[in-house]
């Protein structure tokens, strides 16, 4: 599996966000995110998880909504090594 | 069926079909073979032919993940181990928690904060021996200042006297002389008195000043020692906190290694081997068979996703390789070339005998080549000579015949013979005469070619004799060599560089190679075929059911897949079963699903990696917050979403459950926490702070209007967003209230959104979550602890987590704590701990050395360190005053014997003076 914490994520509707933990839960691949700018030199402090799912072969991703996954994945996000 | 029409269409020998049937213990009748026969042996060809597959399947998994995997497996079992021996270690030291099995770090710990303690309490014992010091002193000198006082005061009576002497009595000149004599030494005494004072009282500043400091330090002392002792107080507690966190941690480890280990642990070798095995002994079924191989796919892939995603799309990638490889091997051959060149002339130029060698067989070469063409050109020369006789023979004849003709022709004439005679021999004349010009032209050939080979006869020799020659500059010119005239270092370097370009290149082979074979781990083209193969197998109508003794239930699966074909292969049973259940058609779901899917367009380094660790603080807010949120929600808290028209979607929290009361139970959540953004709790105790907090201008019933559902909907967020969907008469259908009543708000506890809760107002304000705890989230805290109690875990550790971190005081404190004190340890009513063997028992013990301490000394000392050390606040008080009282230092004992000599020498001094005005 890459890692691909500390990488920018550039969703389709042009979105950019930072990876600040990459968790994998039932074989899913999620990651803690915060948003950046355009520009990408500042980092908005707006949090979301989502969801990385393989669809033919290309990659989109979902945002968390499910309460017992969020649960799952707030627990076990783990900053202290930063 | 004949067995033998039956091999021949199934292209094995016949041979080959009788093992069969033997072994599956078929028999033929007198047709051959049976419909039903020709069905096993069908399927059991089938079998094989998938068993085939599946092990030419199993050789493409490549070693070199299987080794990786093998590694994977042995890092995470040890990882697990070491992580469940420390849970187990941490349990079981929480159970009981003694100072015996504190490790060799926390006796440290401890021994170190009771020294530390105790330091401070010896600079306390000083500074208040300084202090009761400096007040004996001060008092010493006051008393000093009055007694000198009293002196001057006397011996201005002294003077007085003599004064009223000398005015009132007649005394003598020499009296006189005298009294005044004395009057001026007992006013010299009245200064040196005066300046005496004035010394005792700069002394007596002096002390005042160290005094105060003194005073300040044993204040400083006496917090940090009381500090010090609390601390020593907490720190079972505290290490039971330490180890509780640890435990927790240790425990979040475990489960994110069973997480990933599942992950992980999916050995695709061992996995398709038990499949293989599983099948081959008819354990699986053939739909059983392709679900396995489907499971096993999928995991495959995840597993390898990072490697072989590249590779999952490789075959332009393999082509790429191809060529590149191609393209590199031409290019290895070019510089291997170029440096067995270099090499050879290196040799050339280094070693004169390979030199000589060289030249000698150049030479030989180019002489045996010359002599050759010498050897032709005089052959062509001799040929050349005998045409050139042949021609001149040839020509002779056509001369002769010519002139034969024009004789001919003229006695023709001469005759008139016929026209055509005559033009027949001009015809003859012609001809002879072009037959002339040929040999004429070949004759000049001759003569040409012949000139040819003797120059180059000549041009030959002259190169033979320069081969032949001892000069080796006129040799290399005969053979065409330059001079080479680069250095051999030079050389080796260009050929060092040369090789370094090969190794590169090879490298980059051997990594092409690696590439290319697990690119070549594309087993999903033979894998999906085969899954197909089995799916069409199924499909087909004809197919007769496998041979194999079925369970009921198994029957009952086949039937369920041939009805439903499974769409989704991802989908667990419990969604199968869900399905069944649900009348809503599931591809809508499917579609709406999708619709929630946003292409990624990709993964790229970020220069903001390094930002992160800024953001710490905040995305650790964040996560809290969340987590608040999140365990309410699953403790059966409604979620209930309003539309708030100036920022958005804001969703109440009621952790009651289905009664969503209007009261200080429902919690504000500003934005959603579904949708990611900011979120921040807030109780409020009366729906009008709802509505003005949500929308100034709003009115009741468009505002607000939650949904009567007492389920929670984690989508509701996203679709309420800007469409305000629900009704407000849901929450009076429930019978607790509509917007037109009961909003009075004296009737509600006297909870109102905060400033800070308006402030989120402004859509850049991200910080709430740093905002002083209230006492709305004291509430909420509190009702963390339902919803703790409700189940989970941890959302108690949460709670003491956010608690600490809000900076809050302590929850757990020593004096409330104490039932948690290992059992055999008591309070001694004084805050401090004590074995009964103690109290019982309570006899000093001698420290020993703490290296040659056996455990259960370590504890007795630790022990004692703590009674010996350990005192109330007022048994410091009570110390300090005793001390005060009793003790004085060295320093000021001197200070103080320097006063009373002082002293002793001004009274003597008096005394002396009064003695001799006396005896006047």
């Amino acid at each position: 599996m890459e890692n691909n914490t500390k990488k920018t994520i550039v969703l389709g509707d042009n979105r950019k966000y930072i990876i600040i933990r990459q968790l994998v839960y039932k074989d899913d691949t999620y990651y803690f995110v915060s948003r950046i700018n355009d520009e990408e030199t500042e980092i908005l402090n707006d949090f979301n998880y989502i969801k990385e799912v393989k669809k033919d072969g290309k990659s989109f991703c979902e945002f968390v909504t499910d309460p017992e996954v969020l649960k799952v994945l707030l627990d076990y996000t783990n900053l202290d090594e930063d | 069926m004949k067995i033998e029409e039956y091999a021949k269409q199934k292209e094995v020998s016949v041979d080959n079909v009788v093992k069969m049937m033997n072994r599956l213990g078929l028999t033929t009748n007198e047709e051959g073979l049976s419909e039903d026969t020709v069905a096993s042996l069908n399927q059991e060809f089938r079998k094989q032919d998938y068993l085939n597959r599946l092990e030419a399947l199993h050789s493409y998994i490549p070693q070199e993940l299987i080794d990786r995997q093998k590694e994977l497996i042995e890092k995470i079992s040890k990882d697990k181990n070491s992580c469940e021996k420390m849970i187990a270690q941490l349990e079981n030291k929480l159970k009981t928690h003694k100072y015996d099995q504190y490790n060799e770090q926390e006796n440290l710990e401890l021994r170190t904060l009771i020294r530390t303690y105790k330091t401070q309490m010896s600079t306390l014992d000083v500074l208040a021996s300084t202090i009761s010091g400096n007040r004996e002193s001060i008092s010493l000198d006051e008393e000093l200042i009055e007694e000198e006082k009293e002196r001057q005061a006397e011996l201005q009576n002294v003077i007085d006297t003599f004064s009223v002497e000398l005015r009132e009595e007649g005394i003598s000149d020499e009296r006189v002389s005298e009294i005044r004599a004395l009057i001026e030494d007992s006013r010299s005494s009245i200064t040196d008195s005066k300046n005496t004072v004035s010394s005792l009282q700069e002394r007596i500043d002096t002390l005042n000043k160290s005094l105060e400091d003194a005073s300040r330090e044993h204040e400083r002392v006496k917090d940090k020692a009381k500090n010090l002792r609390a601390e020593i107080d907490e720190f079972p507690d505290r290490l039971r906190q330490r180890d509780e966190k640890e435990l927790a941690s240790q425990k979040r480890i475990l489960e994110s290694i069973n997480n990933n280990g599942k992950y992980l642990l999916y050995n695709p070798d061992e996995k398709l081997k038990t499949i293989i095995a599983q099948y081959e002994k008819g354990f699986l079924k053939e739909s059983e068979l392709k679900e396995s191989l489907i499971e096993f796919k999928n995991n495959f892939y995840t597993t390898y996703a990072t490697e072989l995603d590249d590779q999952f799309e490789n075959q332009k990638r393999l082509s790429e390789i191809k060529e590149r490889r191609e393209a590199i091997n031409l290019e290895i051959i070019e510089l291997q070339t170029f440096i067995d060149e270099r090499r050879a002339n290196e040799k050339y130029m280094s070693d004169s005998a390979f030199v000589e060698e060289y030249l000698d067989s150049r030479v030989s070469n180019s002489k045996r080549d010359i002599e050759e063409e010498i050897d032709d050109a005089k052959k062509s020369i001799e040929n050349n000579e005998e045409y050139r006789v042949l021609l001149d023979k040839n020509i002779a004849d056509v001369d002769k015949e010519i002139r034969q003709v024009k004789k001919e022709i003229e006695k023709a004439i001469a005759q008139k013979d016929s026209e055509t005679n005559i033009n027949a021999l001009n015809n003859r004349l012609e001809k002879l005469n072009e037959h002339k010009a040929y040999y004429q032209e070949f004759a000049v050939l001759l003569v040409n070619e012949k000139k040819e080979k003797e120059a180059c006869i000549t041009e030959k020799s002259e190169q033979l004799s320069k081969l032949n020659s001892r000069e080796r500059d006129v040799v290399l010119g005969a053979l065409g060599i330059k001079e080479l005239t680069s250095t051999s270092v030079k050389r080796e370097e260009e050929i060092a560089f040369k090789q370094g370009q090969i190794n590169s290149l090879k490298s980059e082979l051997s990594r092409l190679d690696r590439e290319e074979q697990l690119a070549s781990v594309v087993f999903g083209n033979e894998l999906d075929e085969l899954i197909n193969d089995i799916e069409e197998e199924k499909e087909n109508k004809k197919v007769i059911p496998v041979p194999i003794v079925e369970k009921e239930e198994d029957k009952k699966k086949d039937e369920e897949v041939v009805v439903a074909p499974l769409v989704d292969e991802n989908v667990d049973e419990k969604e199968d079963e869900k399905e069944d259940e649900v009348v809503v058609a599931p591809i809508e779901e499917e579609e709406e699903k999708e619709d929630k899917l946003i292409p990624i367009v990709a993964f790229k380094e970020s220069k903001l990696g390094k930002s992160i660790a800024n953001i710490k603080g905040k995305a650790l807010d964040w996560i809290r917050e969340h987590k608040k949120v999140i365990a309410a929600v699953l403790a059966g808290g409604i979620m209930i979403t309003a539309l708030v028209s100036n920022f958005g979607a804001c969703s109440m929290l009621d952790h009651t459950g289905d009664e969503a009361k209007l009261n200080h139970d429902i919690f504000v959540v500003h934005d959603s926490p579904y949708n990611g953004c900011n979120c921040n709790m807030q109780t409020v105790d009366d729906i009008d702070d709802v509505v003005h907090f949500n929308s100034p201008v709003a009115d009741h019933s468009s505002s607000y209007t939650p949904s009567g559902s007492t389920h929670v909907n984690p989508q509701t967020p996203d679709t309420s967003i800007g469409n305000p969907t629900v009704d407000d008469t849901s929450i009076s259908d429930r019978g607790e209230m509509s917007p037109g009543d009961n909003l009075d708000t004296g009737e509600k506890p006297g909870l109102v959104p905060d400033d800070d809760t308006n402030n989120n107002n402004d859509d850049n304000d991200k910080d709430n979550d740093k905002d002083e705890p209230t006492p709305e989230r004291d509430m909420w805290h509190a009702h963390l602890g339902t919803a703790a109690d409700a189940g989970t875990d941890q959302a108690i550790d949460e709670t003491l987590e956010t608690v600490d971190d809000n900076g809050n005081v302590q929850t757990v404190h020593p004096n409330d704590t104490q039932n948690d004190v290992p059992s055999d340890l008591v309070s001694s009513g004084d805050g401090n701990f004590e074995t009964p063997k103690d109290r019982d028992d309570n006899v000093a013990k001698t420290p020993s050395a703490p290296q040659e301490e056996t455990p259960q000394e370590k504890l007795d000392d630790i022990e004692k360190d703590l009674n010996l050390g350990g005192m109330s606040d007022d048994d410091l008080d009570k110390l300090v005053q005793q001390q005060s009282a009793s003790t004085i230092s060295q320093d000021n004992a001197q200070q103080i014997n320097d006063l009373n000599e002082l002293k002793s020498q001004i009274v003597q001094s008096t005394e002396n003076s009064m003695e001799s005005g006396m005896t006047r």
